[in-house]
């Protein structure tokens, strides 16, 4: 190697050290550079804590159930009535026939009334007197033109209802700990839907319509003026009025979408959704398929501006299955609606309708403060996925408050879980309008807390819903 | 003035100065080296030094690569031309899939791909021991796809990602031949790049797809180097790039050719 060579490299030596220095400052610091920020998502709590409602509460040391409360109490299980209406079935013809035809054949059976449920083809059939519901069912089935003949199965709540009340709202936010609702029992901390999460990426949307077919929904409830669009339709009474006249779609209705952030009363889950009400259950709480048929149908079709039915909540059920409630589920899970239903109070093994109908609802049971399964949920293979359903405090009817009460009260049963789940529907369907009811249906069942034992199962299904991990971006990571 | 005015002024300049380098440049070529046209394979390092920037400048994606490279040099006693291919680790962190069913935001790291391009420098106007040219260079990158677990859920769920992106670079080049055996440069170059995130989800028998459009403003690059011919045939370029006014950081590369 020359002299100049030797030279020319020992001047190189400095400079490349110094750039390998260089090198590794560099690579350290982009290394703490690359540290993406994790974003806080430590979701202000929107749990209400309303002052009137505080001192209210502070106020009732010794809970007795006000009077005009007590009535609701009364317990909620298997109904020791009828299964079905004395007077009404539900028919439908093959598809073949005309309109002329059909009405033809059915005034063959001498009936003192009969109506035609639209887009599903299915009659309500008033039976002739001096004959009954089973003699009519009986000769229609042997004709051949029948497709159908059923009777008119009871509806029922699906609700152990209370009237102590409380101060959280630990379904929506479970700080853990002792809770005061009954029995001050110990919560486990955040054993609830995780909605303060949730809320920071939808809290619904004005147009999206929840319709709640129940006992009505109290419109005049300050919780709820503003978020009921209309006064609904009853169809018990046949009117354009669902006021709440007995407390149960009220309650309901207030844990979907009761006024939120507005320094009173109770938070909804959906709480810039609106509402409309169905009114399917009578005073007593009773109620028949062929309202509820009839409420699917109505609440598909209804609009209203730029307002639409996207989800439908249905606290009741009945015990046996029946094909034009099932053809009415269908055309509204078509139309895009999302479905969402009570498993029942009874706590037994067996899922009532609708929910019992997998295809097209989500059927919901009830969970407690602890992610413990309600000993009074019904269990089965159609079960979805659980929700709070255990000393849920909403709404409740001006008409049914006691003087110097606030219009609030604490209900139990798989009732008060089912709106949880239709508010978190909404909550989806307003992130993400092109979603399918499939699909949310499907994100609502994957994305749980799982309780009870690992993996799905028929008490609990895929688990207590998550609305904070269906709605916050899933992070991948290595 | 408005926006794209005022982009295209900047522009205007550039390429104002550019044609005029070319014409000034024009007897200055005579002059220039009149070296052979040699050949190199080169193997490039890069660390995180094809900063993109996009999304606003919430994000950039830093690009690690690993290339072999085939270089004439004095193609034409004007040009250096080569062409490079090799293995690009993009990590585009923090790109949110806010169309798929559930959500999904990319903080899985690296994603490893076929990173192929070409760069070409003139050289155009020597005054003293300075070279002034133009320097242009286009790459693509195409990712293999990725599995993740999406853990967390009750069934199991898996998101797969895919990015491609080019991007397509160019700007002024002046090296200083004043030193014996070395030769430092700097380069200025306006970038702009475009691309492409596919994410699959599938979790159970919930599905969806959406491709991220990756479209990131144009920006500025600094790159200082320094050439060092070692031995015979063989050349060192260490070199840092810094983009001004991002927020990325700064990127690295270490290139070491051999001719022949």
């Amino acid at each position: 190697m020359s002299l100049n060579n030797h030279r020319k490299i020992s001047r190189l030596w400095p400079v490349a050290i110094s750039v390998l220095l260089a090198l590794v400052l560099v690579i350290t610091v982009t290394q703490t550079g690359a540290q993406n920020k994790l974003k806080d998502r430590l979701a202000a709590s929107s749990q209400k804590t309303s002052g009137r409602l505080e001192e209210a509460l502070k106020a009732r040391l010794n809970p007795a159930p006000p009077t005009r409360i007590k009535a609701l109490a009364q317990p909620v299980g298997r109904p020791s009535g009828p299964k079905y209406s004395s007077e009404k079935i539900l028919v439908k013809f093959k598809p073949d026939l005309s309109t002329q035809s059909t009405e033809q054949i059915l005034r063959a059976y001498q009936p003192q009334s009969y109506r035609l449920i639209p887009r599903i083809n299915v009659y309500v059939v008033k039976v002739g007197a001096g004959t009954t519901v089973e003699e009519t069912l009986a000769a229609l089935r042997q004709n051949p033109d029948v497709l159908y003949a059923g009777p008119d199965y009871k509806l029922r709540l699906a609700a152990q209802p209370n009237d102590q009340l409380f101060r959280y709202q630990y379904a929506l936010y479970n700080p853990g700990g002792t809770l005061q609702i009954p029995g001050s029992p110990t919560g486990k901390v955040r054993a609830d839907i995780k909605v303060t999460g949730a809320w920071d990426f939808s809290r619904g949307d004005p147009n999206l319509l929840i319709a709640v077919l129940d006992s009505g929904i109290d419109y005049t409830h300050p919780d709820l003026a503003s978020k009921v669009i209309s006064t609904g339709r009853d169809f018990i009474n046949d009117d354009d009025d669902a006021m709440d006249d007995h407390w149960h779609g009220t309650h309901v209705a207030g844990i979907i979408a009761a006024a939120t952030n507005n320094t009173e009363g109770i938070a909804g889950v959906a709480w810039d959704c609106r509402l409309l009400p169905g009114k399917i259950i009578s005073a007593e709480g009773e109620g028949d398929y062929s309202d509820l048929i009839d409420a699917l149908i109505w609440a598909a079709d209804y609009s209203s501006g730029q307002a639409k039915v996207g989800v439908i909540n249905m606290s009741v059920g009945g015990d046996e299955p029946d094909q034009a409630l099932r053809a009415a589920l269908e055309y509204a899970y078509n139309k895009g609606i999302v479905l969402v239903a009570a498993t029942g109070n009874d706590g037994v093994a067996g899922v009532l309708y609708p929910a019992a109908y997998d295809e097209f609802c989500l059927a919901v049971s009830a969970s407690d403060y602890s992610d413990e399964i309600a000993s009074f949920s019904n269990s089965g293979p159609q079960v979805d996925v659980a929700a709070p359903g255990v000393w849920v405090l909403s709404t409740i009817p001006l008409a049914i408050t006691e003087p110097g009460y606030l219009p609030y009260a604490f209900a139990s049963g798989t009732s008060m879980a089912t709106p949880h789940v239709a508010g978190f529907a909404a909550l989806l369907k307003a992130n993400k309008p092109w979603l399918t009811p499939a699909d949310i249906m499907k994100i609502i069942k994957y994305t749980p807390d799982d309780i009870e034992t690992a993996g799905r199962d028929d008490y609990a299904g895929y688990g207590r819903i998550n609305t904070e991990r269906a709605l916050s971006p899933f992070k991948i990571v290595k | 003035m408005n926006k794209r005015t005022r982009m295209a002024n900047p522009m205007a300049l550039f390429l104002g100065a550019s044609l005029l380098l070319l014409f000034a440049g024009g007897s200055a070529l005579q002059a220039q080296s009149q070296d052979q046209t040699t050949w190199e394979f080169g193997l490039t390092g890069e660390l995180a030094a094809r900063g993109i920037k996009w999304a606003e400048e919430t994000s950039t994606l830093k690009a690690t690569n690993a290339l072999l490279e085939l270089r004439a040099r004095n193609l034409g006693h004007i040009f250096n031309l080569s062409v490079f291919a090799g293995l690009g680790m993009p990590r585009p962190n923090g790109v949110i899939f806010a169309q798929l069913p559930l959500t999904l935001e990319y903080q899985g790291g690296s994603l490893s791909g076929l990173l192929v391009g070409t760069r070409v420098e003139a050289r155009l106007l020597k005054t003293s021991d300075f070279n002034f040219g133009l320097a242009g260079e286009f790459s693509s990158y195409l990712g293999f796809k990725k599995d993740f677990a999406l853990s967390g859920l009750v069934v199991p769920g898996t998101a797969t990602a895919q990015p491609s992106w080019s991007q397509a670079s160019g700007g002024l080049l002046v090296t200083y031949d004043g030193l014996e055996g070395s030769q430092p440069f700097l380069e200025v170059a306006g970038s702009y790049f475009w691309g492409n995130f596919k994410m699959t989800e599938k979790i159970e028998d919930l599905e969806g797809e959406e491709s991220v459009k990756l479209k990131g403003s144009s920006y500025v690059s600094i790159t200082a180097g320094w050439s060092f011919f070692l031995v015979d045939k063989i050349t060192v370029v260490p070199r840092i790039r810094i983009f001004p006014g991002s927020k990325s950081t700064i990127g690295v590369g270490l290139s070491l050719y051999y001719g022949f």
